[in-house]
């Protein structure tokens, strides 16, 4: 008796619950916009906007998202600073693919841009892929030193991202040169603007790096490092 | 219902216990024992990994703290050690774990120059018998210009023990054995190449028959309270 009771509500369970397997996409999430002490991000994928972050992301930090692929995703970025709205912006989501969305600027001129995450096409064993942005509110050209060696030609001379340079240098550049790197940004001048210990870079790691901040005492230059769950 | 259960798990057990049921006496595991010392100032906490893997008791280990983990014994194991300040890695290196041979890892210094060492522990050579003497050893495990002496009760400080300077991966090393010294009950204090006292153990320490005890300087001249000494009763082979 009781076996035929537990057969027919499990059938019921079974009808009710036919969802399609859900579609997912990658998503890292960088907040370099100093003017606000968080922002929130709001995705909306067809089924109504969703909040990415629950408590909003605070500047510097880097979130990671899994969320549903979508051809027509809309995200909408408020600043914690009076809910202004910094960004209104769409692209699409393939599924197992990742994405990062880029965040900066200011309250008067927020910037933003997406870029699709792909590893180079002859990347060795032995190698990792490395990409550097801009994403400072700086006048400065900058450039990323790894060590003490001479920097990549992709890392040279870098003025804050505009939607060009940011297509130009989202590919991530493989380097065989892996280890425990202190990395520093010095400007055209050659004086160290940031710098970061012990950075970790290994066989298959892709590493976004990305400068941030105005040089000012409240807002200092920082060296951010993305550690990437996955490319394409 | 009740019937059906029964019958799997019945089923179920003896699949799953049959392997036990073959007969099969258990090898002794070859395992090798590291203490983990964190004298890392410049961090809340640190993250230490085996082959890539998370050690679990010390993930993290807060500072001031000892862990102790079992390891299999196995050549050139990944040995990876992170700060909780930036996920810095402070350590990446190689290390070969040997049947009943029981480790230290000491992690000391600045983000800037971090520092470690592994000692093996072991009792003195030429011991005759492990359970009648006590030992120490001692390092200067302090971001400090100062040239630390241990000072156990009114003894003359041993030359070993005398006027350390921060030690670096290869005097560390260097300092692994313990020296035997008299057993009892003392006051330890740590003291500078002028005779003043960077720190001072509250209450005595026991250096009873049987114990081979690891002393260190820890803390920060940048703050003279952090002063502190160290103080980790070793496992020995």
């Amino acid at each position: 008796m009781i076996l035929l009771a537990g057969v027919i509500s499990l059938a019921g369970c079974i009808k009710d619950r036919e969802t399609e397997p859900e579609v997912r996409s990658g998503l890292t999430v960088v907040n370099s916009f100093s003017e606000a002490e968080a922002v929130l991000h709001l995705l909306d994928v067809g089924r109504g906007q969703q909040r990415l972050d629950q408590q909003g992301q605070a500047y510097r930090s880097v979130g990671f998202y899994v969320v549903p692929s979508c051809e027509s995703c809309k995200l909408e970025i408020i600043s914690s600073n009076e809910l202004a709205q910094l960004v209104d912006t769409a692209f699409s989501m393939e599924e197992n693919h990742y994405y990062s969305s880029f965040l900066y600027g200011t309250e008067e001129s927020p910037r933003y841009f997406f870029t699709a995450d792909r590893a180079p096409e002859d990347m060795d064993d032995d190698a990792a892929g490395l990409r550097f942005f801009n994403l400072a509110h700086t006048a400065s050209r900058v450039t990323l030193h790894i060590a003490d060696e001479p920097p990549m030609e992709a890392f040279r001379d870098r003025p804050t991202e505009t939607a060009e340079t940011a297509e130009n240098g989202k590919d991530f550049v493989p380097t065989t040169h892996t280890g425990t790197h202190v990395l520093t940004i010095r400007n055209e001048a050659g004086e160290q603007l940031a710098k970061r210990t012990g950075v970790a870079l290994d066989p298959g790691d892709y590493l976004t790096v990305f400068l941030t901040g105005d040089g000012s005492e409240s807002i200092p230059y920082y060296v951010g490092v993305v550690r990437h769950r996955g490319v394409n | 219902m009740k019937k059906l259960s029964l019958l799997t798990a019945f089923v179920a057990s003896v699949t799953l216990f049959s392997s036990c049921l073959k007969g099969e006496d258990p090898e002794p595991v070859a395992a090798g024992g590291m203490t983990f010392i964190n004298s890392f100032i410049e961090a809340q906490g640190l993250y230490y990994l085996i082959d890539r893997n998370p050690i679990s008791n010390v993930y993290p280990l807060a500072y001031g703290e000892p862990g102790y983990v079992n390891f299999y014994a196995r050549p050139d194991r990944r040995f990876e050690v992170y700060s909780s300040y930036e996920d810095a890695r402070l350590v990446d290196t190689l290390i070969t774990v040997v049947d009943s041979v029981y480790y230290s890892s000491f992690l000391f210094g600045t983000h800037d120059d971090p520092r470690h060492f592994i000692t093996e522990d072991r009792i003195p050579e030429g011991t005759d018998d492990p359970a009648a003497i006590a030992a120490v050893r001692f390092f200067n495990l302090a971001n400090t210009p100062k040239r630390a002496t241990l000072r156990i009760g009114d003894a003359e400080p041993l030359p070993a023990f005398t006027n350390r300077p921060l030690e670096t991966p290869a005097t560390g090393k260097a300092g692994e054995a313990f020296v035997p010294v008299a057993t009892g009950e003392f006051t330890i204090s740590v003291v500078d190449e002028n005779g003043e006292t960077i720190a001072a153990r509250p209450g005595t320490v026991q250096l009873v028959p049987g114990t081979y005890t690891s002393i260190f300087l820890m803390g920060d001249e940048r703050d003279e309270s952090t002063f502190y000494v160290g103080v980790y009763r070793n496992w020995v082979n």
